[in-house]
């Protein structure tokens, strides 16, 4: 018993002198966080009033609809790239074409995959290749999308607990550390 | 004028008063956005973060014991954003830096947030970003917030006992990080 309570203020005692010795380096340090404009603060007053009021009424419901629907198309292209990177590297990209990979696909997740990439506006900037999408070659596509920031809207629809079980798969064949 | 306690706020957003709720607004959110700002990293995300901790708060608000502590509930709904926006950045980035991906585009155009994060933070912030996970939130809760261990661990659910452990070695970590910038720094002046 005496010798936990030693420990314990062995240890307190060494994150106090520990606190002190960073709070004094972070006092030298020329470094500063950057704070918001004054003004930011009002505004986010504002925002998230205007937010509360989105959430409360129907349109924040037919978002979260628009992500459910999607999500398996979304994840299934996720794994699509995965598989690319990890299990054919020789092979030339070109190979295998988004239609094959689309194709592949049952019939409801193709539907939510389309009404996913139109919704986030991935195919808005070019009419031409939205027409043509299922005869581009992988190289065109994915150097559209990820131009696109296609990466960012496709993660953003998953939910949290998708996105943490995609992120603990890719940890664990990898076995890299973030 | 006695300004009126968190719970009592909560109480009159219960009974309808939804401008009870724009005080606990007023009260929190600098505290909300700087957390998450701290965990996150990035201004833009804090700031999403932080609407998305008040909006939630408010439509959970039903589900709030009257015993609990406001603020420590916020918080946790706070942590649990920011924890969810780290994990969605790194999947991007594992995504973003697949072999296949890059393949496909010019050097110039490839997505760097890291080297911006490099260049635009201040040294502790880029300390505080390279912890792990369940350090970073301990140390900012505890350096930043300072925070009483009860208090974290009633934000994180969970035990006391680690949070001391994960707290000294995320200040031993912040530490020599700032002490080999220094001392990259001067090496650097010095040749200059």
């Amino acid at each position: 018993m005496r010798l936990k309570q030693t420990k314990s203020a062995q240890s307190e005692a060494e994150e106090q002198r520990l606190a002190e010795e960073l709070t004094s380096l972070v006092q030298q340090d020329h470094t500063h966080e950057d704070d918001p404009a004054p003004d930011y603060w009002r505004d986010l007053h504002a925002r998230t009033n205007r937010t509360l009021d989105e959430a409360a009424s129907g349109k924040a419901i037919s978002i979260s609809w628009a992500a459910r629907v999607a999500i398996p198309g979304v994840v299934a292209i996720i794994f699509f790239f995965i598989g690319l990177h990890y299990y054919v590297p020789e092979r030339a990209p070109a190979s295998s074409s988004v239609k094959e990979m689309i194709l592949a696909l049952g019939l409801e997740e193709q539907d939510s995959l389309v009404v996913e990439m139109i919704r986030s506006g991935a195919f808005a900037v070019d009419a031409a290749f939205y027409d043509d999408v299922f005869t581009q070659s992988t190289d065109e596509t994915v150097r559209y999308l990820v131009a696109a920031g296609w990466t960012n809207s496709l993660v953003a629809t998953l939910s949290d607990d998708e996105a943490e079980f995609l992120l603990d798969r890719l940890r664990s064949r990898k076995g890299k550390s973030f | 004028m006695k300004e009126p306690s968190d719970i009592e706020l909560v109480q009159q957003v219960r009974g309808g008063d939804r401008q009870a709720f724009t005080k606990l607004i007023h009260r929190y959110q600098e505290r909300v956005y700087r957390l998450a700002r701290r965990l996150v990293g990035f201004h833009e995300e804090a700031d999403e973060i932080a609407q998305e901790a008040f909006v939630r708060a408010f439509l959970a608000l039903g589900d709030f014991r009257n015993d609990a502590i406001f603020f420590t509930w916020l918080y946790r709904i706070a942590v649990n954003l920011s924890l969810n926006a780290m994990r969605r950045r790194q999947l991007i980035a594992y995504i973003q830096d697949s072999e296949i991906l890059r393949r496909f585009l010019p050097e110039k155009e490839q997505p760097d947030r890291q080297e911006e994060f490099r260049k635009s933070r201040s040294s502790l912030e880029r300390a505080v970003a390279s912890l792990p996970e369940k350090q970073r939130v301990v140390f900012v809760l505890r350096f930043h917030d300072q925070l009483a261990y009860g208090d974290v661990s009633e934000i994180l659910k969970t035990s006391a006992g680690g949070l001391r452990t994960n707290y000294v070695q995320a200040l031993h970590r912040v530490r020599e990080y700032l002490k080999n910038e220094t001392e990259a720094d001067k090496e650097c002046t010095e040749r200059s």
